[in-house]
């Protein structure tokens, strides 16, 4: 009998649970504890790029959306941005993306740099990417959610957001500064050392930032930087900017997308089946249509049409910028500050220099060798001409129009049901804002109109 | 009621009407044939008349004459009863009463029938017999001798079994007056002993004795002495129906246990909801439990390898349930622990409901070896009827035309810009030559001509007669210390999507065997090999793109390639992709019992399931968005085991009876996912990949841990008062540290009036009354494994490493806890001619753990958390009556019916009375007093007589039009975000079915309804067919022909127009899918062959399941049962009522053959 008796309390004793049977904590990915190095603050600014894949794509989609400058073929949720309807299904999705994003870069904010192991160049590398990271995230996102009316837009986080906490929305000249001071700080901190961006990319989408931001000193002093360094060259051919793979040196940031890393949907893929010939295929399907068709019927001869557009019987079809899904998604070129300096020169003088001519033909001038200015223009005609050329030069590939139709408080084409007729700037302004996705309004009680 | 009616399925059978017909009637005739020449035979043989002409021949031969003449079969010891004996045996037409006082007068031989069987003895054998003793033969349902069988006296201890050759022997106690045989699967028989020494019985199979034992977890009891709710299931009827797996076949047989396959596809997956969902999030999926080891239901491969890269829906089809893996012919008992004082001995799994499956095991005796074959084919249970090319063409343009006359109209009232651009594109004067020009229907090069003279049915290019074949083939046996179970089974399933099979190839063996006179050892283990070759459904295509293509557009080009090839055509998203799925599986339990003392006994268990995987995705460049061609492979490991201890007292002091439980048990999982996903092949001999230019590979892992501790007393006194108290300590990884541990007490209480004295007066109207009460908390930790972590995953960015939050966790988060109350009766009326079971219940789920939403600023849209309550409520019936018994014929009917009411009773007090969250492609919303599931939608107001319009109705009660909502408040969606509200109830109010057995002589026959009502759905693709005339063209069903047309029109459906998809939901989307299905019909005949050893009996049956179905779901639903759990099975509860698109269900005819020998 003793020995049973043993034996079961030999089985009950082995059976006994320790904690230890019962501890098994996530054998993959790293808990929040671990995140008190260098390389983990790296891992999150790389992280912080990663996420911005899903975002980067969606401001040229929506805006040229916006900008009545497509056909939609097959994605009927499109219409609600092409008719000026934007309700919060679609932009919810970049709202989110935008601050999924921000909330890792604000992991590194506010982490503790100083007392981590590693460099002055290395930590200023770190800082510098979270700075322009931001910057340009919330320069976006400023841009669709801020209520021109009110002077409102988007709450503004500078640190990681507990799942209690409540933010209200920040005065729009609050982010617009947060921007500007993000976008600086990157220059500082890129002074002397690189990140995955550097410092003069932080310095040309400082020249964008200003540019819209209507600050054209800076945005020509910037501007004016980044050309005049002599680091960077217009190409020949404009389409040997977007060679898959390539490394221009007419770019000065991309977000990456290397197929073999397995990351998921990217940015250039989105472009790629936005614009593909056949309907059936890609997600989006998305035709050239509205002004900058307009403009190119009337110049076909240009050659960033015939690079980057095709004309069947059915369509027209924007298939050379984006001529595979598999490539980086180009976040600023050269060919843009030109245009840059020569209207913010413009906009500040109040007058069209030879030098401002000379700006505004290295574009005109490679897209079109008979369009180039023989003679100086009026401050008007070149203004004109600057918006004509950002459009053809830009469009397809940047929110670009979108955005100079706000700034220059430009009409809009109403669609039929709106009679047809031009759209005044009044008319649409507030209309074009984004809404907060409604969860968010719930949560914050977000309100741009307090 | 008229649409009701209308919308009922009409269809004729297929096998009444299509080329099927010929098989499935070649068939019949067959098993037809067959059975009636045996018929035939036997009814020129009924009877007890004998003709026979033998002089002086041994009595053997005689006996064997007079079995090959008649029924009868001989039963008899050569020991006892010479039967080289020469006899003279002339006989004409004489009955066999007269035959065998011939034959045996002036011998010492006795006999007795039974039925068919005549049992010899001898006068001396019985003289051997001690004084007081009685002795006997136990058959079977076919005559054959049954070992095994226990007998003892009513009322006393004293007991033996049979032998291998049925026989037994016993001392009668002096106050013994009946004698007691039971069996399990037999029909317990007490006997009245009066003077007799010899009682000879033959046992009757039986599910549903109240001395049945039933296993309740950890243990079994019996049946009568039952207080808790437990509901068997006859596995039988499961084995036999072509079921994707067996739980599907618990539909309409067990009261509360609300069962919905989710499609036709092979080895699909089923909902089930025991007493409804106890959570809004967690898995509500019962615990399933096979031969005590702990299951992972759902889908043997849970990755999605194109989700994340790029081509998202390679996998949204069917993901092969691994309880499909289960030969349904090998399962012994099905027990369902319903209520909480049942299933809280598995703790803080039982929440949902505890099903228990215990498989064959080997009987001492003989051998018996049984050999099943079944075929079957099959059809859908309904087709959508698609609208054919001519009345295509002219909805379409009358939707044309309706923008043609907006036009005019806008003119007339002065919007000329806008009326003649309408009337200018939409012209429908000339011939609809606008149309055929700008509408987007000539594609891919079709032109008039060729779209007029085709007329394509895209289901039908998509569909198929299905065919099933199973083969099951078991032995079983044992001596005095070793018994077996094995058997081998195939099933082979090509179902009626094409391209769609499914294969399993299976082997178990059971084996018991007696150590020593203390110890006993054993082991049940099986080994399984799915082979799936599944195919798009759904979002992902095939039959989910049917309408996505127009009945104009031709399959094919002229030279034979696909016409408009995209991942949309039907027909090429089919054949131009492979989605292979093979794994193999293990279930093994290894046991060992000691038994200690008298009553004391001591077993440990080990119990091990493990899948592997294999899962294969290609998808060809022409189907894929990019243009180049991808695959993936998944291969994985989810490995479990467990360990078990219990030791066991059982007592009896007087009229006390005890049942002693404490145990141990732990259990460990891990689950390993490798995926290698390849994109661009530059051969198109290269699939996998490796072979391709980009190749990813991804690795994922995850598990758990559970350690429990157990005590339960059962006890009952006099056999009258019942009670058993259990308790469960749980300890599981899934929560931190502090909060690891729960603890899961339950109690029930049983009185058994019946057995009171002052009931016998009423003895003749019930002569069985219990009253149950139980009370009990369990709990639910199904949340995912790691959700109390704060975790960051990772990604690449070129070259370098990202990582980005994944989880925010919480370290309070608990289980979530369902106490429950139930009150219930259990009666036999007549003798057991009529019995039943009530129950009521009320369930109150605390500690809801939930995806509460936060704010996407945080970097996630949702938290788990323990927030709310949730109720359900509801009554259970059960009914079965035995209608008619006779000698011959028999009518036994089942009736279950249950009602529950499901209710969110509480929520976080910062959401107020309830709130929503949008997740990937849909959402979900929780509301006060409202049922988990709901959708948040838009009343619709139906349409409006005078315009055409749909119209809405605003929170206030106001009935807009749809153009009065663009005008107030700019779109839809705008009017949607301010007047929304919660509706639908995916969950049925009541649910059951009746099920009616028969058999006449060796006949027998079964018809079986199942139904479920109350119940609602909305069905995305209705969306698509409502605007089936605007850039996305969709072919709709009838159900448009019921649109307005002019003023005055009382229409269910708006003006055709052209406008694009609304996504917005409304009710308009939502629709009663009540049901009442013909389930089963069965018909079938078991026949013995006396005068041989050969065959102890074949059975062979024609069986129809599915067979008819009245339902109010509209004509757009392939068949009003549906569950998206495929696709989000961990979600299941809160979108269960909702679906972008739905999958057609399949009718089965079969024919099922089976020998014993």
């Amino acid at each position: 009998m003793k020995k049973y008796i043993l034996a079961i309390i030999t089985l009950a004793v082995l059976t006994s649970c320790s904690e230890d049977f019962l501890n098994k904590p996530p054998t993959t990915g790293l808990s929040t504890d671990k995140l008190t190095d260098l390389p983990a603050m790296e891992a999150l600014i790389y992280g912080g790029y990663g996420q911005l894949r899903s975002f980067v794509h969606q401001p040229v989609l929506y805006g040229t959306a916006m900008a009545r400058d497509i056909l939609i073929r097959d994605r009927p949720e499109y219409d609600q941005f092409f008719d000026h309807m934007v309700t919060t299904g679609m932009t919810s999705w970049m709202f989110g993306q935008g601050y999924s994003s921000l909330g890792t870069l604000n992991t590194v904010a506010v982490s503790d740099l100083e007392s981590m192991d590693g460099s002055a160049e290395e930590k200023n590398a770190i800082l510098g990417d979270m700075h322009f990271l931001r910057a340009y995230i919330y320069f976006n996102l400023n841009n669709y959610f801020a209520l021109p009316s009110t002077g409102y837009s988007v709450p503004l986080l500078l640190e990681p957001l507990g799942v209690n906490d409540v933010v209200e929305c920040a005065r729009t000249a609050d982010v617009i500064a947060r921007i500007e001071e993000d976008i600086e700080l990157a220059r500082t901190y890129f002074t002397d050392i690189s990140g995955e961006s550097d410092y003069y990319a932080a310095t040309a989408l400082a020249a964008r930032i200003y540019f819209f931001h209507k600050k054209y000193d800076l945005a020509w002093e910037r501007a004016n930087e980044v050309i005049e360094s002599g680091k960077f060259e217009l190409e020949t051919d404009p389409a040997d900017a977007f060679t898959p793979g390539g490394s221009s040196k007419e770019v000065l940031f991309t977000f990456r997308y290397d197929a073999t890393d397995g990351s998921g949907t990217s940015p250039s893929s989105r472009m790629f089946e936005a614009y593909r010939p056949d309907q059936s295929q890609g997600f989006y399907s998305l035709n050239p249509d509205g002004e900058i068709a307009a403009l190119w019927e009337a110049d076909t001869a240009d050659v960033r049409y015939k690079a980057f557009f095709t004309e069947t019987t059915e369509l027209t079809y924007i298939d050379g910028k984006y001529t595979t899904d598999q490539m980086d998604f180009i976040m600023i070129r050269l060919a843009e500050l030109y245009l840059t300096r020569a209207e913010a020169a413009i906009m500040n003088n109040n007058n069209v220099s030879q030098a401002d001519v000379d700006d505004m033909n290295a574009i005109i001038g490679r897209g079109n060798p008979d369009n180039v200015l023989e003679v100086i223009p009026t401050v008007q005609d070149a203004l004109e001409l600057l918006y004509e050329e950002r459009l053809k030069e830009l469009s397809y590939e940047t929110d670009d129009h979108y955005l100079n139709l706000h700034r220059l408080e430009k009409p809009i084409i109403g669609s039929p049901t709106e009679g047809g007729e031009l759209k005044p700037y009044s008319d649409y302004s507030d209309l074009l804002v984004f809404p907060f996705p409604e969860t968010e309004i719930e949560f914050h009680n977000l309100d741009r109109n307090p | 009621m008229k649409k009701n009616i209308r919308n009922a399925i009409r269809a004729i059978p297929f096998w009444l009407s299509s080329k099927t017909f010929l098989i499935m009637r070649n068939v019949l005739v067959i098993i037809l044939i067959s059975a009636f020449q045996l018929y035939a035979s036997e009814s020129l043989s009924q009877g007890n008349k004998v003709t026979l002409n033998m002089e002086q021949e041994a009595l053997k031969n005689v006996l064997r004459a007079i079995e090959e003449a008649t029924d009868y079969t001989f039963l008899y010891n050569s020991k006892l009863v010479d039967d080289t004996r020469k006899v003279d045996a002339v006989f004409t037409t004489s009955e066999i009463e007269k035959v065998l006082p011939a034959l045996f007068s002036g011998t010492d031989v006795i006999y007795q029938v039974i039925d068919r069987q005549i049992i010899l003895t001898s006068r001396e054998a019985l003289s051997d017999m001690q004084p007081g003793q009685i002795t006997g033969t136990v058959l079977d349902e076919f005559g054959n001798p049954l070992p095994g069988v226990t007998i003892h006296f009513k009322g006393t201890s004293a007991g033996t079994v049979t032998d291998v050759n049925g026989l037994y022997t016993i001392d009668r106690p002096e106050e013994a007056r009946f004698i007691v045989f039971s069996s399990v699967g037999y029909g317990t028989q007490e006997i009245e002993i009066g003077d007799r020494t010899v009682i000879n019985v033959q046992m009757n199979e039986d599910i549903h004795g109240l001395e049945e034992v039933v296993v309740i977890g950890y243990g079994s009891q019996v049946k009568k002495n039952l207080s808790s709710s437990v509901s068997s299931v006859d596995p039988e009827m499961i084995a036999s129906s072509p079921v994707s797996s067996f739980e599907g076949g618990l539909q309409g047989r067990a009261a509360g246990v609300q069962v919905t396959t989710s499609s036709a596809l092979g080895g699909s997956a089923v909902r089930i909801r025991v007493r409804g969902t106890s959570s809004a999030s967690a898995n509500s999926e019962p615990l399933y439990v096979i031969d005590g080891v702990p299951m992972e239901s759902g889908e043997i491969s849970t990755s999605q390898p194109g989700a994340s890269i790029r081509e998202w829906n390679l996998q949204t089809a069917a993901n092969t349930n691994v309880l499909a893996s289960l030969n349904p012919s090998d399962i012994e008992s099905i027990e369902i622990l319903k209520d909480a004082s049942a299933a809280a001995i598995y703790g803080s799994r039982g929440a949902n409901g505890v099903v228990l499956i215990t498989t064959k095991k080997g009987t001492k005796g003989k051998t018996k070896v049984n050999v099943t074959t079944t075929f079957g084919v099959s059809e859908p249970t309904r087709r959508i009827p698609l609208l054919n090319s001519t009345q295509y063409i002219g909805l379409a343009q009358e939707a044309w035309t309706n923008m043609y006359k907006q036009g005019e109209q806008l003119v007339d009232e002065g919007e000329e810009f806008l009326g003649n651009w309408f009337m200018d594109r939409y012209d429908t004067i000339n011939n609809f030559s606008k149309w055929w020009s700008e509408s987007g229907v000539l594609v891919d090069g079709l032109t008039k001509e060729k779209a007029l003279e085709t007329d394509t049915d895209w289901i039908d290019a998509v569909l198929r007669t299905g065919t099933l074949q199973e083969y099951n083939v078991s032995a079983n046996g044992g001596s005095e210390k070793t018994s077996f179970y094995i058997s081998a089974n195939m099933k082979d399933e090509s179902t009626i999507l094409k391209g769609n099979d499914y294969q399993r190839f299976g082997a178990r063996i059971n084996l018991e065997h007696q150590v020593t006179k203390r110890i006993k050892a054993g082991t049940k283990m099986s080994l399984t090999h799915v082979n799936d070759h599944q195919v798009p459904t759904s979002w992902a295509g095939g039959i989910g793109s049917v309408n996505r293509m127009l009945p104009i557009w031709p399959l094919y080009h002229e030279d034979g390639s696909y016409f408009n090839l995209s991942d949309q055509h039907p027909v090429a998203g089919v054949e131009l992709r492979t989605m292979h799925l093979s794994s193999n599986q293990i279930l093994g339990n290894w046991f060992a019992s000691l038994n200690i003392l008298e009553g004391l006994t001591f077993r440990t268990e080990f119990g091990t399931s493990m899948i592997f995987m294999d899962d294969f995705h290609f998808r060809d460049g022409r189907i894929t968005s990019h243009g180049r061609s991808v695959s993936s492979t998944v291969l994985g490991n989810r490995a479990s085991y467990n360990w078990k201890n219990i030791l066991n007292y059982k007592k009896n002091i007087r009229q006390h009876s005890f049942d002693l439980l404490a145990a141990s048990d732990i259990q460990s999982f891990r689950n390993r996912i490798n995926t290698v996903f390849g994109d661009t092949y530059f051969n198109s001999a290269l699939r996998k990949p490796t072979d391709a230019a980009v190749v990813n590979a991804a690795y994922f892992e995850t598990g758990y841990a559970f350690a429990s501790y157990i005590g339960r007393l059962n006890y009952n006194y006099g056999g009258k008062y019942l009670l058993s108290a259990s308790i469960r300590a749980d300890g599981s990884s899934r929560f931190a540290p502090i909060n690891r541990w729960g603890y899961f007490p339950a109690i029930s209480v049983g009185y058994i009036l019946s057995e009171e004295s002052f009931f016998a007066s009423n003895n003749n109207a019930i002569n069985f009354l219990k009253l149950r009460a139980s009370y009990g908390i369990v709990g639910n930790a199904e949340i995912g494994d790691y959700a109390y972590v704060s975790n960051y995953s990772t990604l690449s960015y070129g070259s370098n490493t990202g990582i980005t939050l994944s989880n925010l966790g919480d370290d309070q988060l608990s289980w979530e806890s369902t106490s429950q109350l139930d009150i219930g009766v259990n009666w036999e009326n007549l003798d057991g001619r009529i019995s039943g079971e009530f129950d009521y219940y009320y369930k109150l789920t605390t500690d809801l753990l939930l995806p509460y939403p936060v704010s996407g600023m945080t970097g996630v849209s949702t938290v788990t958390r323990n927030i709310g309550e949730i109720s359900n409520r509801g009554v259970e019936l059960m009914l079965n009556s035995i209608n008619i018994q006779t000698r011959d014929f028999s009518w036994e009917s089942n009736f279950t019916i249950a009602h529950n009411e499901n209710r969110v009773e509480s929520l976080a007090e910062d959401v107020g009375e309830g709130f929503s969250q949008s997740q990937g492609l849909g959402g979900f919303a929780l509301y006060l007093g409202k049922p988990v599931g709901v959708i948040e939608a838009v009343e619709w107001g139906g349409v409006d007589p005078a315009t055409g319009q749909d119209t809405y109705i605003d929170t206030d009660g106001n009935v807009l039009l749809y153009s009065e909502i663009l005008e107030q408040y700019g779109s839809i969606d705008s009017f949607r975000d301010e007047h929304k509200k919660p509706m639908g109830n995916p969950w049925p109010k009541f649910s059951g079915g009746l099920d009616n057995r028969f058999s006449w002589k060796n006949w027998y026959g079964n018809i079986m309804l199942t139904y479920a009502t109350g119940m609602t759905f909305f069905l995305g693709e209705q969306k698509n067919m409502l605007a089936a005339f605007g850039n996305t063209k969709t072919n709709p069903t009838e159900f448009l022909f019921d649109r307005w047309q002019e003023p005055g029109d009382q229409a269910t459906v708006s003006k055709l127009t052209v406008d694009n998809i609304s996504w917005v939901t409304t009710s308009e989307h939502l629709h009663r899918t009540d049901y009442v299905r013909i389930k089963d019909i069965t018909i079938g005949r078991r026949i013995s062959f006396p005068g041989t050893d050969k065959i102890a009996g074949m059975n062979v049956y024609l069986k129809a399941t599915n067979v008819f179905t009245w339902t109010m779901a509209p004509d757009f639903f392939w068949d009003p049962e549906y569950t998206n759990v495929v696709q989000r099975r961990e979600a299941n509860n809160l979108n269960a009522g909702e679906s972008y698109k739905a999958a057609p269900q399949a009718r089965f005819l079969m024919a099922g053959l089976s020998f014993d020998f």
